[in-house]
């Protein structure tokens, strides 16, 4: 599936704005994703890091700037962005499973309605999925009766079942209650270690760290400074990056 | 001066005469239903739709219908429409009109209850690659119709009541056969009265029925 060989450019933002109104969330953001990174972006609440990252699939519209994803523009995609999204998966900090469908028709409605994949085999893989984030037994259950961190790793999942190339993390854990941050980021990282492209928005600091093969630091739209994990974290260069470290380790 | 006995006699006499127009009143309510179901989220999607032109169009087509008397909906379809050559049975007039004008209220219901569905849903399916209209098909209208099946539900008990006025084009219906009934025992007001109580205890079932299932289907909710 993957179009795109390890280490190559996958996924790039080249001078990206976005305005809403009179507010400039995103103020020209440039970024390289290279096939096989877990790229995460830290920086404090309303700095454009949501923005950026539903800017990637076009959740939201960018007003500026481009973006190509393997090697296709996708702003001039038209309709063709279907297509693309298909190939990216997203992760939404309030989950937003289908409430009306079990944990099994969450995970293969896409394959089946997208992709047209039958429904034995589309099945086959999601208990396969299911099974790897441990939730095979919650296959015929419906999302509310699955904990905060059950139905993370379900939408995990659900993603995953469409074969992407990039997983783009909206803030994952955010929405969970403590004690099941863990058994996310878990999942997350086991799925990097398997080679999965990764864009995190996160508040996990020890993620970032951890899993992180380069760090963004964004504020006021824009990237500040990015680098490893150990040198972003270790010995931040901009006063900005410093401060917002001081105060959120 | 009433008498209850008069009633008792109409009511124990006449009472396949009542259930004759009952059965077409069900039958009109049921196709009204369905028929205005289903042109409520054809209406709604145009009302919420990115042409501004079906916008309008479907906007103008609910404010129209809902600010005008049903009654002269009914007449301008059966008596004017044979001028423009569309010449209808009486019955297939009578449903016709009576969906055109309960699909006008139905789009506002199935309308608000699109809107109510949460953003994300929209988002999470996007993201997934389905498009606007697999979107809408498998993830947003399943959601809405389930929310306002109650409203559906006060719709069919006011469409039954409603559908009496039908009696003016000689569907022989409820109302109809009470009044005919009524001008040949000359007791207009005992009549009317077991008319006006079958009307009643369909509605009041209805409603009974409806509130059983929705409380059914809360509770498969948890």
């Amino acid at each position: 599936m993957q179009t795109v060989k390890k280490g190559e450019v996958l996924l790039s933002a080249k001078g990206l704005q976005k305005r809403f109104g009179t507010l400039d969330v995103l103020r020209g953001v440039d970024v390289d994703i290279h096939g096989g990174e877990v790229v995460v972006i830290i920086g404090p609440s309303g700095s454009g890091k949501s923005t950026f990252l539903r800017c990637l699939n076009l959740l939201e519209t960018p007003t500026g700037g481009d973006i190509v994803f393997e090697g296709v523009s996708i702003l001039g995609a038209g309709k063709g962005i279907n297509k693309l999204r298909e190939r990216m998966g997203m992760v939404f900090q309030q989950f937003n499973l289908f409430p009306h469908l079990s944990v099994l028709e969450n995970v293969c409605i896409a394959p089946m309605k997208v992709k047209k994949t039958p429904r034995a085999k589309a099945e086959a893989r999601a208990m396969e999925l299911l099974a790897r984030v441990g939730l095979s037994d919650k296959a015929k259950a419906y999302p509310s009766q699955l904990s905060g961190g059950q139905r993370q790793r379900v939408a995990i999942v659900r993603a995953l079942a469409m074969d992407p190339d990039v997983m783009l993390f909206d803030e994952p854990t955010s929405a969970l209650d403590p004690e099941m941050v863990g058994e996310v980021l878990d999942v997350m990282k086991r799925l990097a270690e398997d080679g999965m492209t990764m864009v995190v928005v996160t508040h996990e600091m020890g993620f970032a760290r951890e899993v992180g093969d380069r760090v963004l630091f964004m504020d006021e739209g824009m990237i500040v400074e990015e680098g490893l994990p150990q040198e972003l974290f270790g010995n931040p260069q901009n006063p900005r990056t410093q401060d917002f470290l001081r105060k959120v380790l | 001066m009433f008498s209850l006995e008069a009633l008792w006699t109409i009511l124990s006499t006449k009472l396949p005469v009542f259930m004759e127009g009952v059965v077409v009143t069900i039958q009109l309510a049921a196709w009204t239903v369905v028929g205005g179901s289903l042109l409520g989220i054809l209406v709604a999607l145009l009302r919420l739709s990115h042409v501004r032109m079906l916008r309008v169009l479907s906007g103008a087509y609910i404010e129209f219908l809902r600010g005008t008397p049903m009654l002269v909906q009914v007449l301008i379809v059966y008596y004017g429409l044979p001028q423009l050559g569309v010449r209808l049975p009486r019955m297939t007039a009578g449903i016709l009109a009576l969906i055109i004008n309960s699909g006008a209220y139905m789009a506002e219901i199935v309308r608000s209850g699109i809107q109510a569905i949460d953003v994300g849903q929209t988002e999470a399916a996007r993201s997934l690659g389905m498009t606007q209209a697999q979107t809408m098909l498998h993830i947003i209208l399943p959601q809405a119709l389930k929310n306002i099946l109650p409203a559906i539900g006060n719709e069919f008990v006011v469409i039954i009541k409603e559908s009496s006025i039908l009696y003016t084009i000689g569907i022989y219906e409820l109302t109809y056969q009470a009044n005919k009934l009524a001008s040949t025992n000359f007791r207009y007001l005992e009549t009317l009265t077991v008319s006006a109580l079958i009307y009643f205890v369909l509605t009041f079932t209805t409603s009974k029925l409806l509130g059983l299932l929705e409380r059914r289907m809360k509770r498969a909710d948890r």
